[in-house]
């Protein structure tokens, strides 16, 4: 049984138990980090289990690979990104420790303590801002050693190629009122809005809700001492409210168009659709630019007070806090009353302009102050020993001749907040620079947008919640519940003391960071002004500050400030980045979600697994290949029956008199003379007369039609019909896709009258039943629609039958063929058959140029009707003969079969290779035991029956003939048997 | 011509029924799951948490046409419908077209008479059945609009997606006909879609749904459900 006393010893900066914390002491549980095993207690994130084991280093930096520690404990900055097993990128601060997981450092080389690729920091003057636009260029051949070279030094975590997929999901959410931000102002927001009667969305991306109040104690006012520190009034409250959902740990990403919000709650996206939203989403407090400002144990106020009030963890021994604002003077007092040795507080203020009801107790317990006076470096390797500090003169400028060192293992950094206004800002709020409070706070939003707390520059907790409170009362009144509150609308706002300096940075002599995520420095932006990316979105991407994951949490502000000095211009006049989704990282499965590939199968689909098919995929739709041997299929269609699963071709039924004028002007050729029980091909082709989809139309009786189309073309022909008929074409006409209605089956072969001849009382004899027509038949006892068409080139029926009965017919079909020998064939027997008969695919040899003139279907073109899509089109192509013709062909090598797509070519005069055309379907043929083809050809070399071309294979040429007409069969005589 | 066995009808769910371990019977010529784990432990699912049943065999007719309003309401003696509203299993998808559901059989009479209606008062309509077309999954229980928010955008609050509303929309990248048709004060939703897709949305509710312990429930729950 491990005592306390030896959990505190393995955890040196565990602090005494106290009310308050998150974690649980009773329990110790074991993680490794780098390979070296840690204890913590649950409730500790990554971050702070390793803080209390004295750990101080937890990451490297982007470009330089300096040491870097815990900065925000807050999930904005980078400094503490660490791979977890094969997920990269984690935040330790923010990520809950489990037993046994294995953490490791990322971006080093060969370890976190002794990283080889620091060295690149020795030649960091070669590597200036925008670098990689400037050098690393010359000679282009040596680029591909550059590219490997940085990619390796710089970048973030690894995502392991053979990981597997994770298991992610989205939920759509709708509601009358989102708050984001769990603080004590979105709390109250929501409370409101909740009790007015809108359901509200209250999301946080901590734990628990509570914001700052779980960690801080609101100090400044009187009042606010009605709030306990946990406010657990607020949060009963919440929990006692039917109308409020809570999302924790749940990050908003953005705002879009008509208020839809976009949220990240661990593998799962939220897309959230509101009527109104309350942004309380808080501050970002700012980090201080001064030399070495990134080493380990400079930290900022917030995290520290996290760190000890969440998980009972103090970063440091030696406290000096650096601040210009009451907040580093609460701090000072919080760490104080803990017994930490506060070894300074400078401030960069005049004394009278303290405020702090701590100073005189802080001052009376022998704190060292430091009045005007300004950090100047912190000091140190890998880690804080101290830091240096100067007077500030009477025109605020340093005095270097005050230069002090004090002595400290932690350097606290309380200097000023950023508003976390990104929410607002995407809606269309709008910020202006307050210069009395050195901040950029909102100043107006759309309608239904509202922002409170910290977010609107308000941090006394009591007018953070009457604010909110009007805020949540008005968002539901957006939504419909309840009155606007007008007060609210004409009160002045709160009056804030100023808490952010405007200093923002110290000058030196070593590096100071403006940006943390990508290693840029002041020097870094004043180089990057001096190059004329002067403007703040220039600067931006040129430098990447606030493109990496802190996303401009850390660097914003400080960026803006620097960029008006360099151009001498206003902080208003300077402005801001846009703010864009996502406000923080996501991962892409987050944004995948869960795997929603749609797979379309017939009602056989069962049939043809338990029969060996080896499936494919066509469109969404998944058919049978082959069953083993597909030339042995098509020989069985040739001398016997098969029978292959056609479902997935498209079925419309159209019904109205106006069905045949629609007709003549959808497809190339005529419809009007077409009888019922009678079926024809047909072509369809776009305004430009490009083909775009075949297949036979039959005419069941009176003004009902029954239209095929190609099996991944059924959609396209539905949507096409459909804008057609909107479009006032075939008035009246009824147009219901039955595709899904009608499973059907092709039973091909000389010997496929006799099968189906034992299965239905229909006459099926030549004469009562040619081809090219329709029949109602019942086979098998199922009432199904017969077509004797043919693709295959032999007798042939199409039997149609209700899907729920298609296991049903197709095992009496092939019961009824076995004395016939009939077999299964696949898709591939298919393409080999209709190959041999010259039959095309829309699709396969035909692309979104093809003509119907020139794909060898002129016949079918009636440009004596009146009108129909393509016309004029076709008609000037009629005019100037088509340029190329889809023509057979035959190889001469009788073993050579060139694959789908290769290229047709003739030599030139200087020896090189002209394309003159390219293959689209290529087979050997059992039949005629010869290799066939289609193909793309100038007319004057596929007009000539027999010319001689040549195909470029891999490595060699092939020579060809063309071949006019049929392969197989050319005068269609099996067809009609 | 030689006699072949009773022609039975097999939805499209049958094989994915086949693997979860149903045991079937037959309604109307149609085999469905008649028992999956226990007929007690389906109706707690269901009463609790969730459960998906394939109710395929429901009659399912499209009426089309400018005068189906009013063939409709001459026929069934039905008062005008808002578009998406419903009411005795007919539903108004567009101003000229409607759904009718019906138990199973039932839609062959239903298209007869609406037939016979049309043609009597010359008014120019288009009945289809469809029922083997559109594959039919019932998604029941409390948990229901929970594991529809995980695949569909729609709000499926019943504020907003009152019972005997129906909804065309997208539902995990397919198109469905969502109805809700709840059973008693049980939410309950048919997910009406072709049926070639319908093992994939099966699949892919009965994965959404993983989280709230959905089980597949067969005909012998379902009609204890309804007598509740």
């Amino acid at each position: 049984m491990r005592t306390e006393q030896d959990t505190l010893t393995i955890m040196p900066n565990r602090l005494q138990a106290k009310q308050g914390e998150v974690i649980d002491r009773s329990t110790t549980i074991r993680f490794t980090f780098d390979g070296r095993e840690y204890s913590a207690h649950p409730g500790d994130t990554v971050a702070s289990a390793l803080t209390a084991a004295g750990v101080k280093v937890l990451s490297r930096s982007f470009k330089y690979h300096r040491p870097r520690g815990l900065l925000c404990c807050a999930g904005h900055c980078p400094n503490c990104l660490v791979q977890i097993g094969d997920e990269p990128n984690v935040r330790a601060c923010t990520r809950p420790v489990e037993a046994g997981m294995e953490v490791q450092a990322q971006n080093v080389w060969p370890s976190l303590k002794r990283d080889l690729l620091s060295l690149t920091e020795l030649g960091s003057r070669f590597m200036p801002v925008g670098f990689y636009y400037k050098t690393f260029i010359r000679p282009q051949k040596l680029w591909p050693l550059y590219e490997h070279t940085l990619r390796h030094a710089a970048g973030l975590g690894e995502a392991h190629i053979d990981t597997p997929p994770g298991e992610f999901d989205k939920q759509y959410l709708h509601t009358d009122v989102v708050v984001a931000g769990g603080g004590p102002a979105g709390i109250s927001a929501a409370l409101t809005a909740a009790e007015a009667g809108a359901q509200v969305l209250l999301f946080d991306e901590n734990p628990t809700l509570g914001g700052h109040l779980r960690f801080t104690i609101p100090l400044e006012s009187p009042s606010s001492t009605e709030v306990s520190k946990d406010s657990p009034e607020l949060l009963e409250a919440v929990n006692q409210q039917p109308n409020i959902t809570v999302f924790t740990d749940t990050s908003v990403l953005g705002w879009y168009q008509d208020n839809w919000l976009c949220a990240v709650k661990g593998t799962r996206l939220l897309k959230i659709r509101t009527k109104s939203m309350v942004v309380a989403t808080g501050a970002y407090e700012m980090p201080l630019i001064f030399d070495n400002n990134d080493l380990p144990g400079v930290m900022l106020g917030g995290a520290v007070q996290r760190l000890v009030h969440l998980f009972g963890v103090l970063p440091g021994k030696q406290v000096v806090i650096v601040t210009a604002n009451e907040d580093g003077w609460d701090l000072a007092a919080d760490l104080h009353s803990l017994g930490v040795n506060v070894a300074a507080i400078v401030d960069e203020r005049e004394p009278n302009a303290c405020a702090s009801p701590y100073r005189d107790g802080l001052v009376n317990a022998g704190v060292p102050v430091f009045y005007r006076h300004i950090i100047l470096e912190a000091i140190g390797s890998s880690a804080v020993r101290g830091v240096m500090i100067a007077r500030l003169d009477e025109h605020s400028k340093i005095s270097r001749v005050t230069t002090q060192s004090l002595q400290c293992d932690l350097i606290v950094t309380s200097i000023g907040w950023t508003p976390a206004t990104e929410l607002a800002y995407m809606a269309g709020g709008k910020s202006e620079y307050n210069s009395d409070r050195a901040e950029i706070l909102p100043v107006s939003t759309p309608p239904g947008i509202y922002v409170v707390g910290r977010a609107a520059g308000i941090h006394v907790v009591d007018s953070q919640i009457t604010e909110a409170q009007q805020a949540g009362s008005n968002a539901a009144a957006f939504a419909g519940f309840g009155e606007f509150d007008e007060a609210a609308a004409q009160s002045p706002g709160v009056i804030e003391p100023r808490r952010t300096s405007d200093r923002v940075c110290v000058p030196g002599n070593k590096k100071r960071f403006v940006c943390y995520c990508e290693d840029v420095t002041d020097q870094d932006v004043e180089t990057a002004i001096a190059e004329g990316y002067d403007s703040i979105e220039l600067l931006k991407r040129y430098s990447t500050i606030s493109m990496g994951p802190c996303q401009g949490a850390m660097c914003s502000m400080n960026t803006i400030h620097l960029c008006a000095r360099a151009n001498g211009s206003t902080v208003q006049e300077t402005g801001t980045t846009t703010a864009r989704p996502p406000i923080t990282p996501v991962t892409l499965g987050a944004l995948a979600g869960q795997n929603m590939e749609p797979v379309q199968i017939t009602p056989i689909h069962q049939w043809h697994l338990d029969h060996s098919a080896d499936m494919m995929v066509a469109g969404l739709w998944l058919r049978p290949n082959h069953y083993g041997n597909p030339v042995a299929e098509a020989l069985c269609v040739r001398n016997r029956v098969g029978l292959i699963d056609v479902s997935p071709l498209g079925k419309l039924q159209l019904t109205g008199p106006g069905v045949p004028e629609l007709l003549e002007r959808i497809y190339i050729n005529q419809w009007r003379n077409l009888r019922a029980g009678r079926v024809r091909y047909g072509v369809m082709c776009n305004d430009e007369g490009v083909v775009l989809n075949d297949g036979v139309c039959a005419h069941l009786r009176d003004d009902t039609w029954y239209m095929t189309t190609t099996s991944t073309g059924a959609t396209t022909v539905f949507e096409w019909l459909q804008w057609w008929l909107q479009s006032g074409w075939g008035e009246g006409v009824h147009l219901t896709d039955l595709t899904d209605n009608y499973s059907a089956f092709n039973v091909a072969g000389p010997q496929s009258r006799a099968v189906l001849e034992k299965l239905t009382d229909r006459n099926l004899a030549n004469k009562a039943f040619p081809y090219m027509r329709i029949r109602s038949a019942r086979i098998a006892g199922v009432l199904c629609r017969l077509l004797r068409i043919g693709f295959t080139g032999e007798l042939s029926y199409e039997v149609h039958c209700p899907s729920g009965y298609a296991v049903h017919v197709w095992e009496a079909l092939m019961d009824a063929g076995r004395e016939f020998g009939i077999a299964p064939f696949g898709v591939e027997a298919q393409r080999i058959l209709r190959l041999e008969k010259g039959h095309i695919i829309v699709g396969q040899d035909t692309d979104a140029m093809s003509d119907p003139l020139s794909a060898n279907m002129a016949w079918a073109v009636k440009l004596d009707k009146p009108d129909f899509l393509g016309k004029p089109s076709l008609m000037r192509i009629f005019a100037e003969g088509p340029k190329q013709l889809l023509v057979g062909f035959k190889m001469v090598e009788p073993d050579v079969v060139p694959a789908e797509g290769l290229q047709i070519v003739v030599p030139e005069m200087d020896g090189q290779l002209e394309i003159i055309g390219w293959v689209t379907s290529s087979r050997f043929s059992p039949t005629l035991e010869e290799v066939i083809g289609l193909c793309w050809l100038p007319t004057e070399i596929a007009s000539q029956n027999g010319t001689s071309f040549s195909i470029r294979m891999d490595g060699h040429i092939a020579e060809a003939r063309v071949h006019h007409g049929a392969f197989y069969d050319p005068d269609g005589e099996r067809l009609r048997m | 011509m030689s006699t072949s066995k009773t022609p039975i009808k097999l939805t499209p769910l049958h094989a994915t029924a086949q693997r979860l371990g149903a045991t079937f019977t037959e309604q109307r010529r149609w085999r469905i799951p008649e028992v999956y784990t226990s007929p007690e432990a389906e109706i707690a699912a269901a009463q609790e948490r969730l459960a998906l049943a394939d109710e395929t065999p429901n009659g399912k007719l499209l009426i089309e046409g400018d005068q189906a309003e009013s063939v409709l309401m001459s026929t069934f003696d039905l008062g005008s419908l808002q578009i998406n509203a419903g009411r005795n299993g007919i539903y108004r998808l567009r101003n000229d077209l409607f759904f009718i559901s019906t138990p199973p059989g039932r839609e062959t009479n239903v298209q007869k008479k609406l037939t016979t209606t049309s043609a009597a008062s010359e008014q120019f309509i288009t009945v289809t059945e469809v029922t083997h077309g559109r594959a039919e999954i019932r998604v029941i229980g409390p948990d229901s609009q929970e594991l529809l928010s995980k695949v569909c955008g729609l709000d499926f609050h019943p504020s907003v997606f009152p019972n005997e509303t129906a909804k065309q929309s997208s539902l995990a990248k397919t198109t469905q006909l969502i109805i809700r048709c709840d059973i008693g004060k049980l939410s309950a939703f048919s997910i009406i879609g072709t049926q070639s897709l319908g093992p994939y949305v099966w699949d892919i509710l009965m994965e959404a749904g993983r989280e709230f312990g959905v089980v597949p429930i067969g005909r012998e729950a379902l009609l204890a459900l309804a007598d509740n």
